[in-house]
Formats: structure tokens, C-alpha cells, sequence
């Protein structure tokens, strides 16, 4: 009973020596190869790129190319127009531009979040 | 009479032909893919490769330029450009060219004039902004309309935004006294309403409802 203590108090102390210690001799950098990975790519593709172009979901406003001014900033122009005064804007104060609202927007009008066209 | 006949047919066959030779135009694969696909999908599909197969190989150049920048953009602006040009493609042509004249005169502004006009367009609501986009008709009215134009079905939208650029200043600003005045459950049933009268009455049938 006492020898079998012993043994295993000495077991127990002699994990304790390096020789015995499996992370000291074989820390990761030391047994597992590191290597950077290469750069990243783009995934491969389904389709070919002149299909992605045929697909492309602004195709037609791609295509028209309208570069004229009023296309592409409409609300402005239109706010712009509708004040009308644009002319006069040159000689006369900034109030002429301003088309204002007749009446404040409606208090239980939606929000900007919903689907307001 | 007899052209008349031959007319019909004759007309089909050019359809027929005209939309073989699209499709010849598509890539194999998605050839395949496109008859698989609802008809508007389809015929989407062809017409983009008919307007590829149109362009000169300038025109192609400066295309792919610009969906390589329009990629390249982050979403929010995207979606704003997207916004704009279908806002201007909805215009009528006589609005367009209102807008067109407004471009012309604004380009002619000194730059701190220029600079001054976009703040005081930036310093507007963002609903009202959005109103604007329905052209300088509605745009004006769109405060008042609000409430009855939000929130419309898909298939209506389309016969409301004509029926509205088609009535009387007068007819609009009855429409807008209405609009306010109607609750908001009981709006869809004033825009159906509205809608289903023919378009010459719908000015005298506003004026009637409003003083009803």
C-alpha cells in the first residue's frame, strides 16, 4: 500500500520534469508550419462577365448615358423650375427662388422610411 | 383590305425574327436560362443584348467604363442616381424641358449664387425633396398631397401620378383640401374614387365632393 503511494507520488513528481513536459519541446511555432496565406481573389464566377453585363441590374440607366444636368439631379431642377424665378434670382434676393410650401406637410404624414413615392 | 390582312402577320414574323436575332446575341448559357424565365425577364435580357450589339466599339468602351465606375460606387449613391433617373424617365417631356431650361439658367448662375441655391434645396425636408422628384407640377403640391399620394399601391401609382398632372391647379388644390380633410383610413377609397371617374370629370367631381 505504501509502495503503491510512493510509485505514484514519484509518477506524480516526474511529470513535473521537462523531459516528460510535451509543451515545452513542442510548442506550436515549433511542430505546426506556418505559411502566409496567398492574397485574397475574387470567387470564381458563375457566369461569364458579358452575361454579369447583361444581367447588371442598372443595364438601361448604364446604357442611356444621359449626362445632361437636369437628368441627373431632378428634384432639384424641378424645385428649381417650379420656383420659376431662376432668372430674376440673378438681380433679385434669394427668397424669389424658393418656392414655398402653401401649407407645413401633413403632421401624420408617413416618414421617409416607408414607401412614399 | 387585303393588305390589311397580310399586315398582322407580316408584323409578327418581323417580331418573331427581330427577338431570334436578339437572342442569338446572348451567351449560350444564358440563352438557356432566358427562356426559362418570365416573359418581361426574357425580353429584358434580349433588349440589353440588342442595345450591346448596337453600340460602336467607342460606345462599348465608355459603357464598361461607366458600370466599372457605377460598381465601384458605394450603395447609398447608387441608389440616390438610381432614384433621379427614374424619377426622370417618368417625366412628361414638357416638364423635362422645364427642367432643361432650369439647367440652362442655373449653369449661367455666378458659383456662390450656385452654391447658395443647392443649400437651400439641401436644407428641405427629405420628404419634400422626394416630392420634387414628381416634377415642378406635382412637386408643388406634394406638401399638400402627401397624404393621400403616400403609401399607393404599385398599380395605381402610374394612373395616379397622370391623373393628377392632368387636372386644373384649381382640381389639385381641391383635391388637396380633401385630402387633408379625409381621414387616413378612408383615403384609399378617395384616391380609387377618384381614379375611377373619367379623366374630363374628375376636376368637376373634386369641386362637387368638396362642397358636398
Amino acid at each position: 500500500m505504501v509502495a503503491a503511494a510512493a510509485a505514484c507520488l514519484l509518477a506524480f513528481a516526474a511529470t513535473f520534469l521537462p523531459a516528460f513536459d510535451n509543451q515545452a519541446d513542442s510548442a506550436p511555432t515549433l511542430r505546426i508550419e506556418v505559411v502566409p496565406l496567398p492574397p485574397a481573389q475574387a470567387p470564381e464566377s458563375t457566369f461569364d462577365a458579358r452575361t454579369a453585363l447583361l444581367t447588371h441590374p442598372d443595364f438601361e440607366l448604364l446604357a442611356a448615358a444621359d449626362d445632361e444636368a437636369a437628368a441627373s439631379d431632378p428634384g432639384f431642377y424641378a424645385w428649381l423650375a417650379a420656383g420659376a424665378k431662376v432668372p430674376e434670382i440673378v438681380a433679385g434676393s434669394d427668397a424669389d427662388a424658393t418656392p414655398v410650401a402653401d401649407a407645413p406637410a401633413d403632421p401624420d404624414a408617413p416618414t421617409e422610411t416607408e414607401d412614399v413615392f | 383590305m387585303c393588305s390589311d390582312a397580310l399586315r398582322a402577320p407580316v408584323f409578327a414574323l418581323a417580331l418573331t425574327l427581330s427577338a431570334g436575332v436578339a437572342a442569338q446575341s446572348l451567351p449560350p448559357g444564358l440563352l438557356e436560362k432566358a427562356r426559362a424565365l418570365p416573359a418581361p425577364t426574357g425580353a429584358e435580357l434580349q433588349r440589353h443584348a440588342a442595345m450591346l450589339a448596337a453600340m460602336t466599339p467607342e460606345q462599348r468602351a465608355a459603357f464598361d467604363t461607366r458600370v466599372a465606375q457605377w460598381d465601384a460606387q458605394v450603395p447609398a449613391a447608387q441608389r440616390e442616381r438610381r432614384e433621379a433617373w427614374q424619377a426622370w424617365q417618368a417625366l412628361p417631356e414638357a416638364e423635362r424641358q422645364r427642367l432643361r431650361a432650369a439647367a440652362t439658367a442655373f449653369s449661367a448662375l455666378p458659383p456662390d449664387r450656385q452654391q447658395t441655391l443647392r443649400a437651400q434645396y439641401d436644407a428641405l425636408d427629405g420628404s419634400e425633396r422626394r416630392g420634387w422628384l414628381l416634377g415642378p407640377v406635382l412637386g408643388t403640391d406634394y406638401p399638400k398631397l402627401h397624404a393621400l399620394v403616400a403609401q399607393v399601391p404599385p398599380d395605381q401609382r402610374d394612373a395616379l401620378l397622370e391623373a393628377l398632372r392632368a387636372l386644373s391647379p384649381e382640381g389639385r388644390a381641391d383635391l388637396s383640401v380633401l385630402a387633408q380633410r379625409t381621414p387616413p383610413q378612408a383615403r384609399d377609397a378617395l384616391r380609387t374614387e377618384l381614379l375611377a371617374q373619367p379623366a374630363p370629370r374628375r376636376d368637376a367631381w373634386l369641386r362637387d365632393r368638396l362642397h358636398r
